[in-house]
């Protein structure tokens, strides 16, 4: 089966120009990532705060423009087309945000929300486009009375709901999630994750879900990517992650998960420091200033690809590295 | 008919907001002054008599009431000339001030939302023009134009258009960045779409509210391009030109030749606030309760 979006070597450079043009410096938000997503699949997306997950998410979409690297949506390389081409993908391909506060214009009623995606893809008839929102809002458990309310008058989840719903009514094939439950309360996290898994599997959609909540990430992803600082540092399938984690980044990372367990004792595994700046990102591999286990090749040579088991990938030198992607 | 029901709860709200509600009785007092002045002036507005210059009005006996609120430095009635003058200088204050919002909408958005080279460029034509002080720059648009009302309306809408293009940009600026403007553009809409359908209803109450406080400074101005002789021309009853008209008036004793056509700046300027408030809160659905 071939994959439904394929990013090769993605990267996104930020420029900052200093005064009058000088001083140019880059910000490394995303360096050379790849993965591919298959349809009806969720990759989940784990990483800190500022590791470049959203970047890469826009990048994906075109809400940026990627320094270099392709997508391939279907085998077709999204990034060469020109941007009224592309408008035929971007109903294929849809994003839900983290902050559904932000994510809903405050002026327009619900309705208004959910219909607009419908006129700008060219639907003309009203009474057509009345009954599409209404059947979309019966989907994601929106009452269609509620319809004609202003986003103010919805509680985080509902919003929510509406952010999907508005997401899904173009019927793509492809959805980013953009930390969608962070921004909730727990109570409610449980209903969009529920939610979403549903109208994946009646929809046979593919998500791209990015999240720092590795509970959410082992509910929901059927594969998981871990990212570090503009790389994936690690890629498999979230049981096999879960039990079998190689690189001492997502080693660090499993052994932060709090655990219900007042005796058990942690392995010491504690990361020192914070994320070193994008700007200036460190030689070879990128994790070596926080790793407890680097070795002298770390800060030399990036680390190259390895698979313990064919969906099992991980950069690290700890494994040797022999290619095999 | 979804409109028209829309109208009318926008009706119903603004009745039910008090200021608001006072706001718009004011102006449509003004509004009514305006339209009929035939109707409520006691005189000709443009008669003078020497032998009546600084006639007080009917608070200093029966005699008086004639000329119910005195009369100015030529012997002219003081009431008639408000009432006259009230069309001149709404309609001096609402169109240059149509003219500076439109203008700086335009350019506020274009420069808020699209940023690079057109900010700059735009921004720095701004900084050029607030760089000169008000009546400066609209003495020398008028110098460029020519005298007369109209020019006069032209002149002050170009003088007030800077302070509204930063207003609307610096909105433009906040609304640019929310995500649900970033949903739009996954979702593929144009920018033309973008700016009319999501930015310019979110930058439109503020616009509002700063249009109908620069409304007072436009008369004001008005007023100095009269007093100037740029303006409307020295018969015509002008509130602006009544005021500097009958500066020397103070000093002589006669207050009500300055006090009255004041008053009348300042009943305008206060219903035009108080409306301005309460359309930001119409505007705002989150407010709507």
């Amino acid at each position: 089966m071939s994959p439904l979006v394929e990013v090769r070597n993605l990267k996104k450079h930020f420029v900052l120009s200093g005064e009058w043009g000088k001083e140019r410096a880059f910000v490394d938000a995303v360096s050379g990532v790849s993965f591919s997503i298959f349809q009806g699949e969720t990759l989940g997306l784990v990483g800190e705060t500022g590791c470049g997950k959203s970047t890469l998410a826009r990048c994906i979409l075109r809400l940026l423009e990627p320094t270099g690297g392709s997508v391939l949506f279907r085998g077709k390389d999204i990034l060469k087309l020109p941007l009224k081409e592309f408008k035929a993908y971007r109903r294929r391909m849809q994003i839900v945000f983290q902050d559904p506060f932000a994510s809903l214009n405050p002026r327009k009623t619900v309705f208004s929300i959910l219909e607009e995606p419908l006129i700008i893809h060219g639907e003309r008839n009203p009474r057509a486009r009345r009954e599409k929102v209404e059947a979309m809002a019966e989907q994601v458990g929106l009452d269609p009375r509620l319809l004609r309310n202003y986003p103010h008058e919805f509680s985080g989840g509902q919003r929510q709901r509406v952010c999907i719903a508005r997401a899904l009514i173009l019927e793509p094939e492809f959805v980013v999630c953009d930390e969608p439950v962070s921004a909730l309360d727990v109570s409610v996290r449980a209903q969009i994750l529920n939610l979403l898994s549903e109208l994946q599997e009646r929809m046979h959609l593919a998500y791209l879900f990015i999240t720092h909540d590795l509970a959410v990430v082992h509910h929901i992803s059927h594969r998981v990517a871990v990212m570090y600082l503009g790389t994936i540092v690690e890629i498999a399938p979230t049981e096999e992650l879960f039990a079998n984690p190689l690189h001492p980044y997502t080693q660090a990372l499993f052994e932060s998960i709090p655990v219900p367990n007042p005796t058990y004792k942690r392995k010491r595994m504690v990361l020192e420091g914070d994320p070193p700046s994008p700007i200036h990102p460190p030689s070879g591999c990128r994790f070596h200033t926080r790793c407890p286990k680097r070795m002298e090749v770390c800060s030399v040579h990036p680390p190259e690809a390895f698979s313990p088991t064919p969906e099992h990938v991980v950069f690290c030198h700890l494994y040797g590295g022999t290619k095999v992607i | 008919m979804r409109r028209i029901t829309q109208i009318s709860e926008t009706l119903y709200l603004l009745c039910r907001n008090r200021a608001a509600l006072a706001g718009l009785i004011i102006l449509g007092i003004y509004t009514f002054v305006a339209l009929f002045p035939w109707l409520l002036a006691p005189n000709d507005p443009l008669k003078r008599d020497l032998a009546l210059r600084y006639q007080p009005g009917f608070w200093a006996g029966k005699e008086f009431a004639r000329f119910p609120l005195g009369t100015d430095y030529l012997g002219r009635c003081v009431l008639s000339r408000i009432i006259w003058g009230t069309r001149t200088s709404l309609l001096v204050g609402v169109i240059a001030v149509s003219i500076s919002t439109a203008l700086g909408m335009f350019l506020g958005l274009f420069s808020g939302y699209f940023g690079g080279w057109v900010d700059i460029v735009l921004m720095r034509i701004v900084d050029i023009l607030f760089a000169f002080p008000s009546i400066l720059l609209a003495i020398a648009i008028m110098a460029a134009l020519g005298p007369g009302l109209e020019k006069a309306m032209i002149a002050i809408g170009i003088v007030y258009t800077p302070q509204m293009a930063r207003v609307v940009r610096s909105v433009t600026l906040v609304i640019r960045e929310m995500e649900y403007i970033e949903a739009e553009r996954a979702l593929g809409a144009s920018h033309a779409r973008i700016l009319l359908y999501h930015i310019l209803p979110n930058v439109l109450a503020p616009a509002v509210v700063y249009a109908t406080l620069s409304v007072a400074g436009a008369i004001l101005d008005a007023a100095a391009l009269g007093f100037l002789g740029l303006g409307a021309m020295p018969p015509a009853p002008e509130w602006g030109a009544m005021l500097s008209g009958s500066h020397k008036a103070l000093t002589s004793g006669a207050w009500w030749a300055v006090t009255f056509p004041g008053l009348a700046i300042v009943f305008a300027v206060l219903g035009l606030n108080l409306l301005g408030d309460g359309m930001r809160d119409l505007l705002d659905p989150r407010l709507r309760m």
